[in-house]
């Protein structure tokens, strides 16, 4: 992969990175939070405006494991991949009939606010809630890091470089979470859609445009070039066939649906917006711009597999993540579009685990350190948030370092799989069953965290084949890899069963808001 | 009105929305995982039925959410009204 930048193209692209990361920073300095106010979780005084937060949140749903696995995955295995996407979208679309409307009336600053607001609360389910959205920030954060440090040592053409590379995006990520608070990545998360968006769309008119609009001709040479001939628009090219892959299919398409529903950068952003109301608007803008960006992603993936589909699996599944760069190569031999998607990609991960480093250190230092304290409003929630913002970019940074060379798939599959069986459950309870119980809500964060690891562990990724953790071992149970089917319904049959068995169950329903946090809301 | 009954009137409308997207996504994904030989017959230029059958959720839910906003103004709106009415 050292050939896929020329030296101008390669200075290009670290010109452009630069410029947009010290233009990043002073759009943090100059928008972001003030010392004395806690504009760092939500601000007040100068908030972002509809379209903008939109955009924001359209960008937080898209990871740089987005534009270069999942680009890849549609490339190489094309149904599955286009699966995937199509749950996400799926998911957003729920996101906006069921969550963010209620979240936003509820929730003040994080999302264990609405939990406190609807009767299912308490310290024990905050400091629950912010384990578990640690342990889905983090394992993000750590494969993002490790993706984009591989393909900007791969850009470089060396890779000793990587280390390096990880070490910086990890600290310029870090300075901007600290530096912009909500309002300073917002406006960081917009510029980077601002290149992002028109690049991806760019490259999509030119694979259409090669194929003379024709989208029969395109499909037909995706087929060709991916090697699967007519399979590629058939279930089963990732997930595999017989019940496994249909367990895995299922798991796979309606786990990233659910997992969309609650992950922990949208819902801050969704706190975040001016009004109920407006969330509503905040959410259309994101539909907007997410309908866009996929359409754009799957022309480039299934464009990926028309033009270098040999290239990609001649060389394995290790260069899934050069996708888009390949294709840019393919499309363009000036070298143009090459350095405009290796921005995009930069960009793409700089502002994703901006976002990401920032929910995490809301979260720990709003719900998991504040909530055994005492806890005071304004000031120190700001504070709190900064410090431990600071705290998780560097650690994160510091484990992609260690973890770089590791199969960072469990990884993926575990933040995707604790995100839609433990997060969203809770949110779903909390807003539409009155029933539902602080004993609920932690039997079902606790519980389904546990059904997810245990899940893994006895699955093919632990041990038992040569790709495993373990390969000298073999205590798998199933052959199953994406276990969505049995955690989600899990996480959901634990917080329906911890709350109709908790005797303190209140017999008027949850469903009503207890009187501080329905005055706050109303004052709002 | 009332926060609550607002709230009351937003919930019962996004649940009914919700459900039916929820239920058209299960379907379609059932099928992906139970019959992915049909998924893949090629029907039109190219296209699998699988690939074409993806719109179905698509346009439920993209329909789900112009009728939500519509239905929670309209519902909110009507009980202004008869509260304005009950009070003048």
């Amino acid at each position: 992969m050292t050939a896929l930048l020329d030296s101008s193209s390669r200075s290009l692209v670290f010109a452009v990175f630069s410029v947009f990361v010290v233009i990043c920073l002073m759009l943090c300095v100059i928008t972001g939070a003030d010392e004395d106010d806690r504009a760092l979780v939500r601000s007040d005084s100068r908030r972002l405006r509809s379209w903008q937060q939109g955009i924001a949140m359209g960008g937080d749903t898209t990871t740089v494991a987005t534009v270069t696995v999942l680009v890849g995955m549609v490339a190489t295995t094309g149904f599955d991949g286009l699966g995937v996407m199509l749950g996400s979208l799926v998911g957003v679309l729920l996101f906006l009939v069921l969550v963010i409307e209620p979240l936003r009336a509820h929730a003040s600053l994080t999302a264990p606010d609405l939990l406190d607001a609807r009767g299912s609360g308490g310290s024990a389910v905050r400091v629950a809630w912010g384990v578990v959205t640690l342990m889905v920030c983090f394992p993000l954060l750590v494969v993002q890091l490790v993706v984009v440090g591989n393909v900007a040592a791969a850009l470089l053409g060396q890779p000793g470089a990587r280390t390096g590379c990880i070490v910086v995006i990890g600290c310029v990520m870090t300075a901007l979470a600290v530096s912009g608070g909500i309002r300073g990545t917002g406006v960081v998360m917009i510029t980077k859609s601002a290149i992002a968006l028109p690049v991806l769309v760019v490259a999509a008119v030119l694979v259409l445009h090669r194929f003379g609009g024709d989208l029969g001709r395109l499909l037909d040479a995706a087929s060709l070039g991916s090697g699967t001939g007519e399979a590629f628009l058939r279930p089963g090219g990732y997930t595999g066939d017989g019940w496994v892959g249909a367990v895995n299919r299922v798991g796979q398409i309606f786990g990233m649906t659910m997992a969309t529903l609650a992950m922990p950068a949208v819902l801050m952003r969704a706190i975040a917006t001016k009004s109920p109301r407006g969330a509503r608007t905040v959410g259309r803008w994101m539909l907007g711009e997410l309908v866009l960006l996929y359409g754009a992603l799957a022309v480039v993936g299934v464009g990926a597999a028309a033009l270098v589909g040999t290239v990609l699996r001649e060389a394995g599944p290790s260069a899934q993540v050069f996708t888009p760069l390949l294709l840019g190569r393919a499309l363009d031999d000036g070298g143009l579009l090459v350095a405009a998607l290796a921005c995009v990609l930069f960009l793409t991960a700089l502002a994703a685990v901006v976002d990401v480093t920032l929910a995490a250190g809301i979260t720990l230092g709003r719900d998991v350190l504040a909530a055994t304290g005492d806890r005071q409003a304004g000031r120190l929630d700001g504070t709190a948030s900064r410090w431990s913002a600071a705290l998780t970019g560097l650690a994160a940074a510091a484990v992609a370092v260690v973890c770089a060379d590791w199969n960072l798939v469990v990884v993926s599959t575990l933040w995707l799989a604790l995100c839609g069986a433990a997060l969203a459950p809770v949110l779903l309870y909390a807003l539409y069953w009155p029933g539902f119980t602080a004993r609920g809500a932690l039997w079902c964060l606790w519980g389904a965290t546990a059904v997810c690891v245990v899940a893994l562990v006895v699955s093919p990724y632990a041990s038992g084949t040569p790709t495993s953790i373990m390969p000298g071992h073999d205590f798998r149970l199933w052959d199953v890899t994406i276990p969505g089917v049995v955690t989600v319904p899990a996480g959901f049959l634990l917080g329906w069963l911890g709350s109709v068995t908790d005797r303190r169950r209140r017999t008027g329903g949850a469903g009503r808001p207890s009187g501080v946090t329905h005055a706050r809301a109303v004052q709002r | 009105m009332e926060f609550y009954e607002a709230e009351r009137l937003r919930l019962g409308v996004g649940l009914r929305v919700g459900v039916r997207i929820a239920v058209v996504w299960l379907v379609y994904v059932a099928g992906a995982a139970l019959v992915p030989g049909m998924y893949g017959t090629d029907v039109l230029g190219g296209l699998s039925l699988g690939a074409l059958a993806a719109l179905v959720p698509l346009g439920v839910g993209l329909h789900g959410v112009l009728v939500y906003g519509r239905r929670v103004d309209r519902r909110i709106a009507a009980a202004n009204e008869a509260d304005d009415r009950r009070w003048a």
